[in-house]
């Protein structure tokens, strides 16, 4: 599904509510091509057209704190789907992810020595002194 | 019009796991093999693991959940009567394709729970006996791990086992805190070049398909292998019934490609690799007037005795910078300190429990959606949100009990993509299983205590894990109390076989999957040997 201006204003304007920045978290207007990852959420998030059309149709129009504190009461499952598109598209932003401290490269190949190492520190060897502690039942 | 083929020493049911280790070890025997799988080859490269919205891609088009999945390769479930979901992939390499590849052995207590603990039955073979094939099976794929647990008969692995990291460091200290047992996770995730396995890198989304293909999954596993061999893969081939001679044996599957279109498959053998909803299903699927309560059901057993394996979890969030996001996940370390019966406890048989990273921001925010909307929206997002990274989950898979009223029948209105009825799966967590849900979330909150956690959320019951499913078509050696042999045959038709999970009698608490291929080896090399003179063993 293709989002017209009209949804995606209202969807960047839902992540600003639940979404706002902190001391060390960027607030949406600050994160780069944001309606990007927003359309790419949609695409990823595979919910069906009828479904999320209806959602982003009940979202409020000028979201603020208490329009859309009441619609997730009167209705939590659309507020869930649209809860996960904007939280979703946040946390996919590089920026985002850096800020968290997250490595942007995710492929992490262990070490040689990484697990001789974490071995000789003598961590398993509380279990190893209790011995054998299996039934048989032979 | 059925469309016949060419007829097949062994027609196999299901490309998953014990569907790959039997046409493997039929092949290599020399035999005909025809598997049928329903779904197809997934391609490392379309799983979603490695993109930046993968996360989001779980939701729907890679739900461990068929029924939200909804591809043309699952058949639907009616869960009306299920307390879980009995989550599961339909496609070359099944579910493992999907799996997190803990790679753990049962106990020798599993094999004998009423002679040990007076309850459920005791299986017609024991740990010893299994053992040689668990040893086969954990080379063959390269199994990675530590030997010289002591919850374990002596057993080792040929490929080193992976870092715990510093998640696993801090928890196993804690545990060494409390007095209890731990270990170095065994995972089905090779630490070297195997095969054509490559190294892990630790992208962490083992349980969304390896986007590395450094898991085995048995489409790189196994099935690369078989195929070299001989065995020939059908693809998109639905199986909907098997069929009888006049002599009451199995003489042919029926199986629909995507257009609609029947075929027959004849073959002198029939082997059902389809899981412990699948086999069940396709047995009540195939009652004729010959077996007019299902195939291979004299018992009445067929579909009953459902196990599942429900999950408990706890999270916990940490001060301290563990790189929650490096896999395997894998099991960074497990437990059986709570394994066994201990009556004092209140409950029989117990779980096995296992760490693992958090690598998502979304799965991290999820175990939070309970929280009222201003600790979880707004400052309090990130408030959660700054442990990502900086979590831990611990979970149970807890050992249900057989029970013969959590059943897979057939639905009489939900129908498949090709109009075949669809299972339905009552399934309700027991008493004995939630005191022991209860018990093992207790516990694992007092791992994350002892290990500094700063927020401990719970998860009482896992709704959409795991996919362990179990018991619906047990053995024995006595043919009223069971639907198969100690080797999988049919006590009914002699030449029908099962080689998944159904055929357990219990479920012990691990995951189960490396019993289920250990299983299956054995009993494909029993059709080998006795394939001849088509002997059955009294």
């Amino acid at each position: 599904m293709t989002l017209d201006d009209r949804e995606l204003g209202k969807l960047i304007r839902l992540a600003a509510v639940l979404i706002p920045g902190s001391a060390g978290m960027p607030a949406i207007a600050e994160v780069e091509a944001f309606a990007a990852l927003l359309r790419a959420a949609v695409k990823a998030c595979g919910t069906p057209d009828a479904e999320l059309r209806a959602t982003l149709d009940r979202l409020p129009v000028d979201a603020d704190q208490s329009s859309v504190l009441a619609f997730a009461a009167a209705d939590p499952a659309r507020f869930e789907i649209a809860a996960i598109l904007v939280s979703g598209a946040y946390f996919m932003s590089p920026l985002v992810l850096e800020r968290l401290g997250y490595p942007l490269e995710r492929r992490h190949p262990a070490g040689l020595e990484e697990f001789a190492e974490e071995y000789e520190t003598g961590v398993l060897e509380p279990v190893l002194g209790r011995g054998p502690r299996f039934r048989d039942p032979r | 019009m059925t469309e016949p083929h060419e007829d097949a020493d062994v027609v196999v049911v299901g490309a998953g796991p014990s569907g790959a280790v039997t046409a493997h070890t039929l092949a290599e025997r020399g035999f005909k093999v025809v598997c049928l799988e329903q779904g197809d080859w997934v391609n490392p490269a379309d799983f979603p693991g490695n993109r930046p919205e993968f996360e989001l891609l779980l939701q729907t088009k890679w739900s461990w959940n068929p029924n939200k999945r909804g591809r043309a390769a699952d058949y639907p479930q009616n869960l009306d009567e299920a307390d879980i979901v009995p989550i599961m992939f339909a496609a070359v390499g099944g579910s493992s394709i999907l799996f997190g590849a803990h790679w753990m052995r049962l106990l020798p207590s599993d094999f004998r729970v009423r002679t040990l603990d007076g309850i459920c039955d005791d299986w017609p073979i024991d740990y010893w006996e299994l053992e040689p094939y668990y040893n086969r099976v954990d080379k063959f794929l390269g199994v990675a791990g530590l030997g010289g647990d002591p919850a374990y008969p002596p057993q080792d692995f040929d490929m080193p086992p992976h870092p715990i990291g510093k998640g696993g460091m801090l928890a196993g200290r804690a545990m060494n805190k409390l007095g209890w047992h731990w270990w170095p996770g065994t995972q089905a995730i090779p630490t070297a070049n195997h095969k054509r396995m490559a190294k892990c890198v630790r992208w962490g989304v083992c349980e969304t398909g390896c986007p590395a293909g450094a898991k085995a999954s048995f489409d790189l596993g196994y099935w690369p292998h078989a195929t070299a061999l001989g065995a020939k893969l059908v693809t998109g081939a639905r199986v909907r019934a098997v069929t009888t001679d006049r002599q009451g044996r199995a003489d042919a599957v029926l199986w629909i490609d995507r257009q609609g279109r029947e075929h027959r498959q004849r073959a002198s053998a029939v082997v059902l690799a389809a899981n412990g909803i699948g086999t069940p299903r396709l047995l009540l699927l195939s009652a004729s007037s010959a077996f007019p309560d299902g195939l291979a059901n004299s018992s009445g057993l067929v579909g009953k005795n459902l196990m599942l394996h429900p999950n408990t979890e706890t999270i916990g969030l940490y001060d301290e910078d563990i790189e929650s996001w490096k896999g395997p996940a894998g099991q960074l370390i497990y437990s059986l300190e709570f394994y066994e019966t201990e009556l004092q406890r209140g409950f029989y048989r117990g779980s096995k429990m296992n760490l693992m990273p958090v690598p998502g921001v979304l799965r991290l925010l999820s175990n939070f959606s309970d929280l009222p909307f201003e600790q979880r929206w707004g400052a309090g997002l990130h408030d959660i949100a700054e442990h990502a990274g900086r979590a831990l989950t611990w979970s149970a898979n807890i050992e249900d009990l057989p029970e013969a009223t959590n059943r897979v029948t057939l639905d009489p209105d939900l129908k498949d993509g090709d109009g075949i009825p669809a299972p339905k799966v009552r399934y309700r967590i027991g008493e004995n299983t939630q005191k022991s849900l209860t018990y093992s979330l207790a516990r694992m909150v007092e791992m994350h205590e002892a290990a500094g956690a700063r927020h401990i959320s719970q998860t009482p019951l896992w709704r959409e894990q795991p996919g362990h499913l179990l018991g619906t078509a047990r053995m024995g050696n006595d043919r009223r109390t069971s639907v198969v042999d100690r080797f999988g045959r049919s006590h009914d038709v002699p030449n029908l076989f099962i080689v998944d999970g159904s055929v357990m009698v219990t479920g012990g608490a691990v995951n189960p999957t490396a019993s289920i291929t250990a299983l299956a080896l054995r009993a494909a090399e029993h059709i080998a040997d006795t394939a001849r003179d088509q002997r059955v063993p009294g």
